[in-house]
């Protein structure tokens, strides 16, 4: 057994499964307000990662990219802004003129939306991949073993810090404002909520926003970490997010953040130990083996049903 | 059989024999008859485009009836159904060039394979459903693509496999002239056959599934049972329509069959509308016709020098894409039963033309 090996892919396993927990979130908090899963929430992310690479070449032409913070906050502020504006938007129009419509209805008008947005990428900014300087670079060797050094990259380290930051600031968003009082009024009894004085159309508004600014602070971090991007990332990374969701408890922010992590360390060691070709597969079949067998995921609640 | 020739105002049925007819009158009956003689001739008519928009629209429609049987009438959900499409497309290729076995028993035969597989992926139905199901056969989506790409004796791998032409007694079809009247017998046959499959017992057990799985299993109706003999029978039809389409092009690559397409067959019955037969065939005409129109449309507009710059004719393929996400959503807001729905309307409005109570 090569520790320094393990260790590698340990990290490696971490920052993926980081990024796909910051998607896996926005997935999970809209489940839990009004029951659906936006499937466009995948190309928020591939359009948050786009937001962020423009910027960054808005400074570049404006002469202050050589000043790396104020290139970074400006970068993450300016696409989670823009990024937000799209995920209200697509709110406005693809789901909640549904709300009311069966249930499949949603999912399916997601999926739409999500061709929808990708193709519109895909005209508006061409097909080609779309490369990003590396501006963090260098790292820190952890660790000497006889042909292998462990690699703990600065980038790895602001994604990872950066995740369980926000993942702190959401929760207790969520556990101690009112706005997050607001959230879990709906997500009990909707109508109830609305009842009592909860602006139910604006609190559902507010959770794809954030759920997109999540999304879009993924994306930046993507560009930064991979120095590629293209119009189709959103789609497999969605998806991956969302067995991530399902694996944690769909519902659950933690499970969220869980599930991403899991998902994140069996691809890493799965590519790492046994064959890179098969990844995808061994991830959607843990994702169906955790839906025949407990489909409320690791840290949710099963669903009672009453007649 | 159809008693009538006009059928009363309103919808007076007194005996069950009525309710599960095909045609409610001798005059639908004979529409249809006509209907089915007129496409006969269509070769003789109109030029080969046309006849090959046909030909496209029977595979798909035969795959998007099984979809609609799995979604529309027993209520379950699969973003999987281009995979099985897929599938049915290799196993019949894979026998026809293995066995020898003739193209016309080989296409049937895929269809069995498919609902086999089609049964071992919809297992989970038997424990999950709604969302969680769409995700499991989103699941066998990705699976069964990967599968398509790596398994080498089966598919051919990256090379794809090549499928021999329809061999009918001796004499091989190639030209799309005599496939089209393949694809009218096996689009007329499953038809009948799906239309009939909703008249029977089981058919009626689906539908209970669908509105209410409760009260279904409290009268006796074994859920695990029907959810999955759905999903095989909506293999089934995938695996047809998938192998007339190998046999169709001759030529069975392992990258046509994405999730897009699932998305289309999901677009094709949501359009047509969600447990109708004959809305399956509307929606699926829709949807091939969509970009055929557009098309058309851009060149009609090429005279003018902004359209037929060369971002207007690259960018076509992404367009129609978008029009495709856009008409399902735009389908979903508006009219959420579908161009069945539409179509009944137009009906009544025209019967009472011009007094309408």
């Amino acid at each position: 057994m090569d520790w320094a090996y393990f260790l590698q892919q340990l990290i490696n396993g971490l920052t993926l499964g980081a990024i796909y927990g910051l998607i896996a979130i926005g997935y999970t908090m809209v489940y839990g307000i009004i029951g659906m899963i936006n499937f466009a929430h995948g190309e928020i992310y591939m359009i948050g990662a786009f937001h962020s690479l423009i910027t960054f070449l808005i400074c570049q032409a404006a002469g202050i990219s050589g000043i790396l913070p104020l290139t970074l906050l400006l970068m993450l502020f300016v696409s989670m802004v823009l990024t937000s504006i799209y995920g209200w938007g697509v709110e406005r129009v693809a789901y909640r003129p549904l709300r009311g419509s069966f249930r499949l209805a949603a999912l399916i008008s997601a999926i739409g939306m999500s061709i929808f947005l990708q193709n519109f990428v895909q005209i508006s900014q061409g097909a080609r991949v779309k490369p990003m300087q590396p501006l963090i670079e260098g790292g820190i060797t952890m660790m000497k073993s006889a042909n292998f050094d462990v690699q703990l990259s600065y980038m790895q380290i602001i994604i990872i810090v950066l995740t369980f930051v926000l993942m702190v600031v959401f929760s207790t968003l969520i556990a101690k404002t009112s706005l997050g009082r607001a959230q879990r009024a709906c997500e009990q009894d909707r109508t109830m909520a609305g009842l009592l004085g909860v602006n139910v159309d604006r609190t559902i508004s507010t959770t794809f926003v954030m759920g997109a600014a999540l999304a879009s602070v993924a994306g930046m971090m993507v560009t930064l970490y991979y120095g590629v991007i293209d119009f189709y990332i959103g789609f497999l990374a969605g998806v991956k997010a969302f067995t991530a969701a399902v694996l944690g408890g769909i519902g659950s922010l933690p499970g969220a953040m869980l599930g991403g992590l899991l998902i994140g360390l069996i691809e890493a060691f799965w590519s790492g130990y046994l064959t890179i070709e098969y990844k995808d597969v061994a991830t959607f079949g843990i994702l169906v083996l955790v839906l025949i067998f407990r489909p409320w995921g690791l840290l949710g609640k099963p669903e009672v049903e009453k007649v | 059989m159809a008693g009538f020739s006009m059928r009363p105002c309103g919808d007076f049925r007194t005996t069950y024999r009525q309710d599960t007819r095909i045609f409610d009158t001798t005059v639908v009956r004979n529409a249809a008859i006509l209907g089915i003689i007129a496409v006969a001739l269509i070769p003789f008519v109109l030029d080969g485009y046309y006849v090959n928009l046909f030909i496209q629209i029977s595979y798909f429609a035969i795959a998007a009836l099984g979809l609609n049987i799995l979604v529309g009438f027993t209520g379950q959900i699969s973003l999987g159904h281009a995979a099985f499409f897929g599938f049915g497309a290799f196993a019949s290729a894979w026998i026809n060039n293995t066995t020898g076995i003739p193209v016309l028993l080989s296409i049937p035969l895929a269809g069995l394979m498919t609902a086999a597989v089609g049964l071992l992926f919809g297992l989970p139905a038997a424990r999950i459903k709604g969302l969680y199901l769409a995700i499991a056969t989103l699941a066998a989506q990705f699976i069964l693509e990967d599968f398509f790409a790596r398994a080498n004796w089966f598919t051919g791998g990256s090379y794809g496999a090549a499928a021999n032409p329809v061999n009918v007694f001796g004499y091989e079809i190639y030209d799309d002239f005599s496939f089209f009247y393949v694809c009218l017998f096996f689009l007329v046959v499953m038809y009948l056959l799906g239309t009939n499959l909703m008249r029977t017992r089981d058919g009626r057990a689906f539908v209970a599934v669908r509105d209410h799985y409760l009260s279904a299993e409290i009268m006796g109706i074994n859920l695990t049972k029907y959810r999955l003999m759905s999903f095989a029978i909506s293999s089934f039809y995938a695996g047809i329509g998938g192998a007339m389409y190998g046999h169709y092009l001759g030529f069975v690559s392992a990258e046509g069959f994405t999730i897009l397409l699932s998305i289309q067959f999901l677009g094709m019955i949501i359009i047509g509308g969600l447990g109708s037969v004959k809305g399956t065939l509307m929606g699926t005409v829709f949807m091939v016709l969509l970009p055929e129109v557009m098309e058309s449309g851009v060149s009609a507009l090429s005279v003018f020098d902004w359209a037929s710059s060369t971002d207007v004719t690259d960018g076509l393929a992404y367009i129609k894409e978008m029009a495709i996400g856009l008409a399902i959503i735009l389908f979903l807001i508006f009219e959420p039963d579908g161009l069945a729905h539409r179509w009944q309307q137009i009906r009544a409005y025209w019967k009472l033309y011009p007094f309408s109570y």
